[in-house]
C-alpha cells in the first residue's frame, strides 16, 4: 500500500485506501481486531503531503465517509483513507436503507484544460491543479511520480521543487477546511470525559449510557475524522472535563499522543485493549473501575 | 495526416550512441505508420534509462514506480480501451521488478503492448546485473560474475501462450518498427523485446555482437506453431532469432468484461437505478 500512496500524492491521483486494521506486526493475529495503525496510516508514504483519514463508528458512517474521502480524493486529488478495523469490517448489523437523495456522484472536479498547452501540475493557489482525463481531449495528460515541472514531465531543476512540495501541501488547507468535527455527547463540564475514535463509537457510548444510570456525569467525545485534527473544535471539552480517558485499541495510546502531539494536551489515563478482542462496555468499565 | 514533427523533439538524458534513440525512432516510425494521434495514445513507463522514453514524446504519459508500468496500463486500458496504450521500459523493470505484473498481464491477455529496451544491464543506476544479464557476467556489483541464470523474456512468453510475441534489435529499426506496428495493432498483450547495446556499461553485448547475431526468422515461419516458436525462443547464442516469434487469437481480456460493451467506463453516467437495486439488495 505504501508505495501507492506516495505514488498517488505525487502524481495527484485521487484514490480512497480503506485499512480494515488487525493485530501485528507481520501475520499477528490475522483474524482478530485492533485499532493499531492509526499512526501508520498517518504516515504511510515517504515525503511530505496532505491526506485525510476517516475513522467511521457505525454502519452508517462507513457508508457516508468513504463516500466523503472519494469525494475528498476526487477534489484534492490524492491518497484519502478510512481507517477501519476487522471488528467493524466484519460485522453484519440490521440498518435503515441509506438515504441516496441528495449524493450527487463523486467525479473529477475539472473539464476544461485551463491552460494552452494543458498543465497537469499547474501551480495555483489552491494547489488544485485542472485534471483532464487522457484521451478525450485534444490535451496530452502528463503525470509523473519523479519531481516534475508544471506540464508533467520530469524535472531536477531545484527551484522548481520547493514549489511544487508547496503546490502539493497548499491542498492541505482545504482539507482542515472541511473536517468533520468529533462527536460529543453527554452534559458539559462531565467528571469524565471518554475518547475515542472509529469502531469503538458503540461500546463506548454503552459504557457512559451505565455510568450515568448509575449518576455518574459522563460525556463521550468521538472521532470520526482523525486527520487532519482541529484543535479549536475539541478542546474545550478537553479542558472543561475533570478528567479525560482515551480509550483505545492499541497498547500505546496513539490517538493520545496524537491529540498530545496537535494541541499540547495530556490524556493521562488511557483504557487500552490489544488482545485482539474489540472493545466492550464491559471491559472499559472494568478498567475505568479499577 | 500525422507526421513524425507531431511527436515532437526533445533534448534527452542518454549517452552519445545509446540504443535508446535507434528504438525511439522504430516508435515513432511506427506511430505515423499507424496514423495515430497523440491524444489517442498512452505511453505508461516505470523507472530507468528506457523508462525516461515517454518523456521525450508528446503523447499521454504516465512515468510511474520501477517495475509498476503494466498495473497503471491496464487499469488505463479498461477504463478506457479507446485508447492505445503502450508501455515502454527496461530490462530491469519489467523482468525483474515487475516479473509478477508480466506474468499476470500475459495470463489476462490485456491489448497492451509492451516494448522492452533490453540491454541485459541496468544503465540508469551504473552498470549492475539486470535479470537478462548473463551467467559470469562483471559487473561492479557482481565482481565474481553473475551466479543465476538469465531471464529469457521470450521463451516465457510463448510457453505461457501469451498474445504476441517478438524480439526486435534497435540496429535494425525498420524491422522493429514495423514488429510494434503489428503488436499494436494485435488484440490482446503483446511483448516486444527489443535488444538494444548500453555503449556506456555493457562492453560484452555491444552493438557489433548483436549485430553478429540477430537474424530475422526465415520466410515462412509460422508463428502459430507453438511448438515451433518455443524453439525458436529458445534459441540464444551465435544466431539470435528476430521476428514475430508467436502469436495467438486469444480474446483479450477486457473482452471477457459484459460491463465494457457499453462503452468506456470513462465516459459513463452514474446509474442511480443500479445503486438503488444494489441497497435494495440488502432489504
Amino acid at each position: 500500500m505504501v508505495e501507492g500512496v506516495s505514488l498517488a500524492a505525487m502524481t495527484e491521483t485521487p484514490v480512497v485506501v480503506v485499512v480494515a486494521q488487525r493485530p501485528g506486526p507481520a501475520t499477528g493475529l490475522p483474524t482478530r481486531t485492533a485499532q493499531a495503525d492509526l499512526e501508520f496510516v498517518l504516515h504511510a508514504g515517504h515525503g511530505e503531503f496532505p491526506r485525510a483519514i476517516f475513522s467511521p463508528g457505525t454502519i452508517e458512517q462507513c457508508f457516508h465517509l468513504t463516500r466523503k474521502a472519494f469525494e475528498l480524493a476526487e477534489r484534492y486529488q490524492g491518497p484519502m483513507f478510512v481507517l477501519t478495523d476487522q471488528f467493524l469490517a466484519d460485522s453484519y448489523r440490521a440498518v435503515p436503507p441509506f438515504e441516496l437523495e441528495g449524493l450527487t456522484p463523486v467525479k473529477p472536479a475539472q473539464k476544461s484544460a485551463g491552460t494552452s498547452p494543458y498543465l497537469r501540475y499547474a501551480i495555483t493557489e489552491t494547489g488544485i491543479s485542472p485534471r483532464l482525463l487522457p484521451g478525450l481531449s485534444k490535451g496530452l495528460v502528463v503525470a509523473d511520480s519523479d519531481e516534475h515541472t508544471e506540464d508533467g514531465h520530469l524535472t531536477e531543476d531545484l527551484h522548481i521543487s520547493p514549489l511544487m512540495v508547496e503546490k502539493r501541501l497548499r491542498k492541505g488547507a482545504g482539507l482542515r477546511s472541511e473536517v468533520i468535527a468529533p462527536d460529543f455527547e453527554g452534559e458539559a463540564k462531565p467528571d469524565l470525559l471518554l475518547v475515542s475514535w472509529g469502531s469503538s463509537k458503540g461500546a463506548v457510548t454503552e459504557a457512559a449510557s451505565r455510568m450515568k444510570f448509575d449518576g455518574e456525569k459522563v460525556g463521550t467525545l468521538h472521532f470520526s475524522q482523525v486527520w487532519p485534527m482541529m484543535p479549536e473544535q475539541f478542546i474545550d471539552y478537553l479542558t472543561s472535563a475533570r478528567e479525560v480517558v482515551s480509550v483505545e485499541g492499541n497498547a500505546l495510546g496513539q490517538m493520545a499522543r496524537l491529540i498530545r502531539r496537535e494541541t499540547g494536551f495530556d490524556i493521562e489515563r488511557k483504557v487500552l485493549r490489544y488482545d485482539g478482542l474489540p472493545l466492550t462496555p464491559e471491559a472499559i468499565l472494568r478498567e475505568l473501575s479499577r | 495526416m500525422v507526421a513524425v514533427d507531431d511527436f515532437g523533439n526533445y533534448e534527452t538524458a542518454w549517452c552519445p550512441g545509446c540504443g535508446n534513440f535507434d528504438i525511439q525512432e522504430a516508435v515513432k516510425q511506427a506511430l505515423v505508420a499507424l496514423q495515430l494521434e497523440p491524444s489517442e495514445l498512452l505511453f505508461v513507463s516505470g523507472i530507468g534509462q528506457a523508462a525516461k522514453a515517454p518523456h521525450y514524446l508528446n503523447v499521454n504519459v504516465f512515468n510511474g514506480l520501477h517495475g509498476r508500468s503494466l498495473p497503471v496500463a491496464t487499469g488505463a486500458k479498461l477504463a478506457n480501451p479507446n485508447l492505445t496504450v503502450i508501455v515502454e521500459s527496461g530490462d530491469g523493470c519489467n523482468y525483474g521488478e515487475g516479473g509478477n505484473h508480466l506474468l499476470a498481464a500475459m495470463r489476462r491477455n490485456i491489448d497492451v503492448t509492451l516494448l522492452v529496451h533490453n540491454n541485459q544491464v541496468y544503465g540508469l543506476t551504473k552498470g549492475q546485473a539486470s535479470p537478462t544479464s548473463a551467467e559470469g557476467f562483471v559487473t561492479k556489483a557482481q565482481p565474481e560474475g553473475v551466479p543465476s541464470a538469465p531471464f529469457n523474456p521470450v521463451e516465457v512468453a510463448v510457453a505461457m501462450g501469451a498474445g504476441f510475441v517478438a524480439r526486435g534489435f534497435a540496429g535494425m529499426t525498420e524491422h522493429l518498427s514495423e514488429l510494434i506496428q503489428q503488436g499494436v495493432t494485435h488484440r490482446g498483450f503483446a511483448l516486444i523485446d527489443a535488444l538494444q547495446p548500453c555503449v556506456s556499461f555493457n562492453k560484452v553485448n555491444t552493438f557489433a555482437w548483436y549485430k553478429k547475431r540477430c537474424r530475422p526468422v526465415p520466410s515462412g515461419y509460422d508463428p502459430g506453431d507453438w511448438e515451433a516458436a518455443m524453439k525458436v525462443a529458445r534459441t540464444w547464442g551465435d544466431e539470435i532469432p528476430i521476428g514475430v516469434i508467436y502469436r495467438s487469437d486469444r480474446a483479450p481480456f477486457e473482452d471477457h468484461f459484459s460491463a465494457l460493451r457499453a462503452g468506456p467506463l470513462v465516459g459513463r453516467e452514474t446509474d442511480r437505478e443500479a445503486l438503488k437495486k444494489i441497497m435494495d439488495g440488502y432489504a
